[in-house]
């Protein structure tokens, strides 16, 4: 199986979402990292078709997406970063109503609903209405739906967001159980979600994928560029005003940093191993809110 | 359960009912396929293949006939299959059972061998109508659904195997 | 044979079978429910058994609303309409039953299902479809009912009737589809209420006017008559068309996130 993006652009009137994005995807985890306005969401809506390119295609195997329709959306499972549910739907309705809609029959229907609540540690909660759940809940009940037909093809839009350490560590077991045989686009701002487990790293930036590989392919592509060096308070302030800090800690009078920087950037620094936050940072630090990353006790 | 209702909860989506039912009939499947491959290995396998096979195709058994019956045409079709793949062995190197110390029980081997062997040399339908009829106890209406034929051609392939059988055993009292 | 049957046995005894190992029943149950769990998971519904599904998930307080509507009409049956009663009934009654289906058809964008219900098997426009099949039948039933209950006294021809019924209801019915063609979000559902409450002032203004309702203006109703038909069918099906992905409702943000 192989879902192609060819040369995929959308355009709007003041400004370019996607801009000629190429890619051959077969069947694995890739995560797709990038700054708000990156243009992730807008893609991913363009692999699910609902939303149309201004220019390019997918194609599945050869054949065009959108010329297959109902085959293609069969295959599909989709999370959007932003999703609503009818208020007066318990979780096990907005399942099956899901499930409906995904031309799952009754019975199956109400099979995959209760596997797919007891996956997502919701089964205590299935006949409660889902304006009563927390901000978790209703995302986990949003992994659920997705998963509901046994896609082929999953696009996860920030599918962690509002869920607590615990609840992403057992989301990223759920996703990397599932994804042998399937392809997985998880778009994510937090780099732990992905970085042990994704066979692939898409790297987007103003709408171009900027890199795309292996997570040790592409943070070897920034070796040499991250330093870590231990310096007094008055040197902190100074560093981290000029560089990208990826963390800080104190360390007693002194100040353990860890600096992403094209040169050494103090005397005393040291290269080291980059990781993918690094490599997020190096990318998208001037795009990040000012205090992010902040000091951090560990990492 | 009868099996119209362990079908019935299977349709429904219980999966319970299915256990069930497999629990019900493995053994006499794979006796079947046993006596058919005269490979324990490859029995075994059939006889999983069987149920998958049951399971996958689920929506066309539409309750015709029985669900016992159902199964048989399955692992009929399953061995003779699993057969024409396999290379065909001499009749000399059919599997042999384990062979015990004592006199009786060697000699008891040697007769299954025997019949094995005889069964063997039957033409597929009749050997097909004896294995069903003395090994796995169903009537000659049931058999007759399974092998797809009529009543009375069942009834001839039988007397024409058990005379062909005894023959091959010197059994002079057959018909 | 009969007789031999035992002495056939007998013979045939010794082609004993080795016991099946537990293990390998246990790996046969295993498996078969993981292909019949798989089997079931991939078998399609068809739309119609899909159209039915959906009648679940309409919103109860659509059946409730309509039996509201009702029961005044079956409470007075049989009892004839006092003056313009029966008129100013049709005139506020009709627009109501149009506007009850359409926040209901709305809700995908109103309650920000839109994007999820897109990308499924069924997408937007059958499942668009199938609720304004669905609402669509129950509002000519209602209307049916309300012609129904009210031909036997009103003392109007049955036919003026349906003029005086189904024009304010088509003209209710045109202005919601126009809105719902433009406005992909819960700002719909409130543009479709002033539709609604235009149509109901309008036409009950109208109802108050006796020689509106005279014989000599049936033509003229008429002419309503087709003229909105056309344009709820024209609109209709480019309103449906236009449920072709999100084209519409992502160049603004989608509906509430909660």
């Amino acid at each position: 199986m192989e879902l192609t993006l060819n040369r995929l652009t959308k355009r709007y009137k003041d400004k370019t979402a996607v801009d000629s994005l190429s890619a051959a995807l077969t069947p694995g985890l890739y995560g797709l990292l990038g700054a708000n306005g990156a243009g992730k969401t807008t893609l991913m809506r363009m692999v699910c078709g609902i939303l149309s390119p201004t220019s390019g295609n997918v194609a599945l195997d050869g054949r065009d997406t959108v010329a297959m329709g109902e085959s293609y959306r069969d295959l599909l499972g989709y999370l959007p970063q932003n999703f609503g549910y009818y208020p007066v739907f318990t979780a096990m309705d907005y399942l099956l109503y899901v499930a409906a809609l995904k031309g799952l029959t009754k019975g199956a229907a109400k099979v995959r609903a209760n596997e797919l609540l007891e996956t997502v540690s919701l089964q205590t909660v299935a006949k409660k209405k889902i304006r009563t759940f927390s901000g978790g809940m209703k995302q986990r009940l949003g992994i659920a739906q997705a998963l509901l037909n046994d896609p082929k093809i999953l696009v996860l839009d920030e599918p962690t967001a509002g869920l607590d350490p615990k609840e992403r560590v057992r989301f990223r077991n759920l996703i990397s159980g599932i994804s042998k045989d399937k392809i997985v686009i998880l778009s994510t701002h937090i780099v732990s979600d992905v970085e042990y487990i994704a066979d692939a790293i898409l790297v987007m930036k103003d709408g171009r994928l900027v890199h795309q590989g292996r997570p040790e392919e592409i943070t070897a592509s920034i070796a040499g560029r991250v330093w870590e060096c231990r310096v007094g308070p008055e040197e902190t302030g100074r560093l981290t005003a000029r560089y990208t800090v990826s963390n800080l800690k104190h360390e007693g009078e002194r100040d353990m940093l860890r600096i992403v920087s094209d040169g050494k950037p103090c005397e005393s620094a040291v290269p080291v191993e980059p990781t993918l936050e690094d490599l997020y940072l190096y990318y998208f630090s001037s795009e990040t809110d000012p205090g992010i990353p902040g000091e951090e006790g560990n990492r | 359960m009868d099996d119209e209702r362990l079908v019935r909860e299977i349709k429904s989506g219980d999966t319970e009912a299915l256990d069930e039912l497999i629990q019900k009939y493995y053994r006499d499947i794979y006796a079947y396929c046993f006596r058919r491959m005269s490979c324990r290995a490859d029995a075994e396998d059939v006889t999983q293949d069987v149920f998958l096979h049951f399971c996958r195709n689920f929506d066309s058994y539409t309750q015709r006939g029985k669900c016992r019956n159902y199964l048989y045409v399955i692992a009929r079709n399953l061995c003779v299959n699993a057969l024409q793949k396999k290379p065909s062995l001499p009749l000399s190197s059919v599997e042999p059972e384990r062979l015990a110390r004592d006199d009786g029980r060697v000699r008891r081997a040697d007769t299954a061998g025997s019949v094995r062997a005889a069964l063997r040399r039957l033409p597929e339908e009749q050997r097909e109508v004896v294995l069903l009829r003395f090994y796995q106890d169903l009537k000659l209406k049931d058999i007759a659904q399974i092998t797809d034929s009529g009543l009375s051609v069942t009834k001839y392939r039988l007397y024409q195997g058990l005379k062909a059988l005894g023959k091959l055993l010197s059994k002079e009292d057959w018909r | 044979m009969k007789r031999n049957e035992g002495k056939i046995r007998e013979a045939l005894g010794p082609f004993s079978v080795p016991a099946c190992d537990p293990e390998k029943m246990r790996r046969t149950v295993r498996l078969a429910k993981a292909a019949y769990r798989e089997r079931q998971v991939s078998v399609r519904i068809g739309f119609w058994e899909f159209l039915s599904m959906q009648l679940r998930f309409i919103g109860k307080w659509v059946w409730l609303a309509q039996a509201a509507l009702l029961l005044p009409v079956l409470a007075a049956a049989g009892r004839p309409p006092a003056g313009n009663s029966l008129l100013l009934f049709f005139a506020s009654a009709a627009p109501l039953v149009a506007f009850l289906g359409f926040p209901e058809i709305l809700k995908s964008y109103s309650h920000g299902m839109a994007e999820i219900e897109a990308c499924t098997r069924f997408s937007m426009r059958k499942l668009m479809g199938a609720r304004m099949l669905i609402l669509g039948l129950a509002d000519l039933c209602c209307l049916t009912v309300i012609l129904a209950a009210s031909a036997a006294h009103s003392g109007l021809p049955f036919l003026q009737m349906i003029l005086y019924l189904f024009v304010p209801f088509n003209c209710t019915c045109c202005g919601c589809l126009t809105v719902l063609d433009h406005v992909k979000s819960r700002q719909g559902g409130y543009f479709c209420s002033v539709v609604c409450i235009l149509c109901i002032v309008f036409f009950s203004r109208l109802s108050l006017i006796r020689e509106y309702y005279e014989a000599a203006a049936t033509g003229v109703w008429a002419v309503l008559f087709f003229c909105s038909l056309a344009y709820f069918a024209a609109e209709l099906v480019r309103t449906f068309r236009s449920f072709d992905g999100l084209s519409a409702a992502c160049k603004g943000t989608l509906s509430v996130p909660w």
